[in-house]
């Protein structure tokens, strides 16, 4: 049902339906909140990037070849708006001093401690990869996307994204073990704290 | 084709873990109400595509690398090595002193005795060794400045932001004193704080390295007035002691002999006279029971009868306010390895034979045991029966945890102390008032004969068929209910001693927490002795994990028991799997500190689980976090308090607390109960219970404090009271609900706390 209506939807805006666009904000804007959300990171405020998002959807909805694929049209701009973002906040982190603002804003207040330490460490070092290895990760392990959906919303094809991550995890393991917060993680525990995890979650 | 990924290796489970924890943390911050596309909202929007700011940007980083480029190529290698001269002059009160003064304007001035070396001297500061003697450093304010001072195995970073200090290093005691004027420092060394301690402006630093010995206290000038409406606010606001501190072994188990400040005391004695009002003049409206008087003092109330909220205080090791020490290995054993034979019951319980043959030292101890990191099997139970051990591990997370991992049969994993009681000696003395109020310290016998002060006694309040009677425990309650009645006995037993003899009339350390009501039957003054209570023993740094035989009986899993130990501490001990807890304390038990402890329930988590059970008197749970039990805190009935709950969070559905069968006494203070997105949830039951196990009445003069729960179920026994103050949550019954907007500390436990030791004695209290 879900999958026609967004058929129906992007039939609406292509023909321009004036209401259609705020069904699709109503629709969307969880989606691109979250994906901007977890591209990005804690800290900063995302209700102008997801505005954007927005204006670049509807400015290229028009350019949508299949009906069907809007949701995917509209995470990968979300994708590539976030990708922008890291790319300027990396440039605004070396001039941060001469333009007096900071770059991340606080993280969140509404999470349990442990739970924002986990995140805030974890960001820390994904940025230090680039902007392609952060966008892969972040799809792969975060939002749980599968090989081939990666490779769709990137243009990659199944056998980088692959490589990449096979790459990805061995680095990226690596530099958890090197954090105090994150080592927990990497750990002779980190089996069993997944399943933790997963139980903690079937609970909720 | 086939669209599935394969499945996730090894190496990237710990990244899904993480995935999954970013998402349920984003998940818990989403805006619920998103702001729709408006206006001006794509102005702001469509501003930012302009294209200005870019070649501004651009512009301005382009100006700054240059500008970096010519700084770099006028000083290419930075700032040159510091330099620096020794001389010897003579002080202004003539003694001749050594003066080392630096390129960056720091000077060290020391005794002309005093045996110091610069180790080495960088562009950033110098590197000392004090060898032996005393030195002052004034170190000048620079951006980046690396000052550091060794003595002995202390290391000390100093600030770069200007830092005045004295030290003091003896060899031969191996004792530093350092006294912090001005600045910032961070000392490394023989402290259970691998971060080392921080030390800031106005403290001071004492500590000896022979046997771990150390406290950092602050120097403060006298009290003036605008000091005492400080600390007014201060107790309102109840900032706890923002800087960690330990003390070291004490050489006794008596309470410490901390100096109070003395400002609230007078005015405590004066209360003790039996004045309604114990303020100094300024009781606020609405009648509460407990506020801040206007020079920052706690002021109580009393009932018609003299029933007042008791002090909270004593409770924790040495009697509260002592901060739990850190006693060092000896550096000629090594940590235990996990063996290869499926078993390490037997070799951990062997070394803690051996420690505990040991002698003593003159601080108590006799050693540590201490377990290396890894994963331990035990089959077996481990006994730890001797004063003065010490089991602990190399912490409870990360790779290089400790884990006792228990498998076998359902049972309880580490027993501390024996299975004992007291022995009460002679006839006992009847205490004649017609009624001891709670809060009481001081009361009249029928004799004082063969009692003296320091006497260690026990007062006994019997549970009496007239009183039984009275609350409505003297019969059954619905058959499928309470099916039986209490029973008569020895009911409540304190355990105190003796401060003064006054006539018949008697002072006691600790205040009862039950009045003695003589219509009810007669409470007794007996001498005790308790010659097989085992004290000084700690349990710290573990992690255990529980994979018992599902045949056996699962409630019996338990990681440690407390029993017949006074001054003994758990801190620092993460368990996973257990249904019956991870410590429980039990009656014998006395000025027990559980500190920084996390228990979390088998998944599913049974309706029996329980976190934590806090029996004996005078124990403190302190920071305490239970994940998914059903019960985060358990008692024993007829549990004699008083005995404190400070900062507990139970995490879970529905978490509920509910005290057994005439628990007097408990404090409650800032307590948690949420669901796993933090919202307040579960109960705080302190009412006649009629349940499934229909225990009765559960919890006596006890005191909800700043909590937060989902609900809060607190009547008032016959006889007796309960007060809440600050529930955060639905509140239910006739309990002692406090409605007025007296202004009140955040912690109860802590502001009695400083009251009766003074503000030092809340460094205890910190991590």
């Amino acid at each position: 049902l879900s999958a026609d209506d967004d058929v129906f939807l992007a039939r609406s805006l292509i023909e321009g339906r004036s209401e259609a666009a705020l069904s699709a904000w109503r629709r969307f804007h969880p989606l691109v909140e979250t994906t901007l959300r977890r591209m990005l990171g804690p800290g900063g405020d995302l209700q102008d990037l997801t505005q954007e998002v927005f204006l670049r959807f509807f400015s290229k909805v028009g350019e949508l070849k299949k009906v069907e694929s809007l949701r995917p049209f509209v995470m990968a701009i979300a994708i590539r708006r976030a990708q922008e973002e890291i790319k300027r906040r990396r440039v605004r982190r070396w001039f941060a001093p001469l333009l007096g603002d900071t770059i991340m804003g606080n993280t969140t207040t509404e999470m349990d401690p442990e739970t924002r330490e986990a995140i805030v460490h974890l960001y820390r070092v994904i940025d230090r990869l680039n902007v392609m290895d952060r966008t892969i990760y972040v799809l792969r392990y975060i939002e749980g996307l599968e090989q081939a959906q990666i490779s769709d919303a990137l243009g990659v094809s199944v056998s980088t994204v692959r490589r990449r991550l096979d790459r990805l995890a061995k680095r990226v393991n690596h530099m958890m073990s090197r954090d105090p917060v994150l080592a927990e993680y990497v750990g002779p525990r980190a089996a069993s704290s997944l399943a933790r995890a997963e139980r903690g979650r079937s609970d909720r | 084709m086939n669209r599935r990924s394969p499945p996730p290796t090894e190496g990237e489970q710990p990244h899904f873990l993480l995935g999954s924890v970013v998402r349920n943390g984003f998940s818990a911050q989403r805006s619920s109400n998103p702001v729709p596309i408006v206006p001006s909202a794509l102005r702001t929007a469509l501003q930012r595509r302009h294209g200005w700011r870019r070649p501004v940007l651009v512009a301005t980083g382009l100006a700054a690398m240059a500008a970096g480029a010519v700084v770099l190529i006028k000083i290419p290698f930075g700032p040159p090595a510091l330099k620096y001269v020794v001389e010897k002059a003579p002080s202004p009160t003539g003694v001749l002193e050594k003066r080392l003064r630096s390129s960056d304007g720091s000077t060290v001035t020391a005794g002309a005795a005093t045996r110091l070396r610069v180790m080495s001297a960088g562009r950033r500061g110098a590197h000392l060794r004090v060898e032996e003697g005393a030195l002052h450093a004034h170190i000048a304010a620079r951006p980046r400045a690396e000052w550091s001072v060794e003595a002995g195995p202390y290391k000390m970073a100093l600030a770069g932001s200007g830092t005045d200090l004295d030290l003091t290093w003896s060899a031969g005691q191996t004792s530093l004193s350092v006294v912090l004027q001005s600045g910032s420092a961070t000392v490394q060394g023989p402290f259970a704080h691998r971060e080392g301690l921080r030390i800031k402006a106005g403290e001071t630093l004492v500590a000896r390295a022979s046997d771990g010995f150390w406290r950092v206290g602050r120097s403060r000038p006298e009290p003036g007035e605008g000091e005492l409406q400080a600390r007014s606010e201060a107790l309102a606001l109840a900032a706890p002691a923002a800087f960690p501190s330990r003390l070291g072994p004490g050489p006794s188990d008596s309470p410490a002999a901390v100096v109070a400040d003395g400002r609230c005391r007078g005015r405590e004695a004066s209360r003790s006279l039996g004045t309604q009002l114990m303020g100094v003049g300024e009781e606020p409206g609405g009648d509460p029971w407990a506020w801040v008087d206007r020079s920052g003092c706690l002021g109580y109330h009393r009932d018609p009868q003299g029933n007042r909220l008791p002090d909270f205080s004593h409770a924790g090791y040495r009697s509260g306010g002592v901060p739990l020490p850190f006693v060092p290995r000896a550096p000629s054993t090594r940590p235990i390895a996990p063996g290869n034979s499926g078993d390490d019951t037997a070799a951990i319980q062997a070394a803690i034979d051996a420690v505990s043959a040991r002698p003593a030292d003159a601080s108590g101890f006799r050693g540590v045991v201490e377990l290396g990191s890894g994963t331990f099997t035990l089959r077996g139970s481990l006994r730890l029966m001797q004063s003065g051990v010490v089991l602990r591990g190399q912490g409870g997370d990360g790779g290089g945890a400790t884990i006792l991992r228990a498998v076998g049969g359902a049972r309880t994993v580490l027993l501390v102390g024996p299975d004992d009681v007291r022995t009460v000696s002679g006839q006992g003395h009847r205490v004649v008032d017609a009624y001891v109020p709670v809060g009481a310290r001081s009361f009249e016998l029928d004799s004082t004969e063969g009692l003296r002060v320091d006497d260690e006694i026990v007062v006994q309040r019997p549970f009496s068929q007239r009183w039984l009677s009275q609350i409505g425990m003297d019969r059954p309650g619905r058959p499928e209910a309470r099916p039986v009645s209490w029973r008569v006995g020895a009911g409540l037993t304190f355990e105190r001693r003796i401060t003064a003899i006054d006539g018949k009339r008697i002072t006691i350390d600790v205040p009862l927490v039950n009045a003695l009501e003589r219509e009810y039957g007669d409470s007794t003054v007996s001498k005790f002795s308790f010659p097989q209570r085992i004290a000084r023993v700690g349990v710290e740094r573990l992690a255990s994990r529980a994979d018992f035989d599902p045949r056996s009986d699962l409630g019996d899993g338990m990681f440690v028991e407390v029993n017949a130990v006074m001054n003994g501490w758990i801190r620092e001990v993460k368990t996973e799997n257990y249904e019956s807890g991870l410590v429980s304390l039990e009656e014998p038990s006395k000025w027990i500190t559980v500190e920084d402890v996390v228990y979390t329930a088998p998944q599913p988590s049974p309706p029996w689980s329980r976190a934590f059970v806090l029996g004996g008197q005078q124990n403190l749970l302190l920071r305490a976090r239970s994940v998914g039990a059903r019960h985060a805190l358990g008692t024993f009935g007829r549990t004699a308090g008083p005995n404190v709950v400070l900062d507990l969070t139970g995490v879970g559905r529905s978490p509920m607390l509910t005290p057994a069968r005439w628990t007097a006494g408990l404090l409650l203070d800032n307590v948690r109960l949420v669901d796993p997105a933090g919202e307040p949830a579960g109960e705080v039951i302190m009412r006649v219970r009629e349940g499934s196990k229909g225990s009765g009445w559960s919890a006596a003069n006890s005191v909800v404090w700043n909590s937060e729960a989902g609900r809060f179920s607190v009547d008032n026994p016959p006889t007796a009271q309960n007060w809440v103050f600050g529930a955060a949550g639905e509140t239910v019954g006739n309990g002692s609900y406090d409605a007025s907007n007296a202004p009140r500390p955040e912690s109860l436990y802590r502001a009695q706390l400083a009251e009766r030791l003074g503000d030092s004695s809340l460094a205890a209290l910190s991590r």
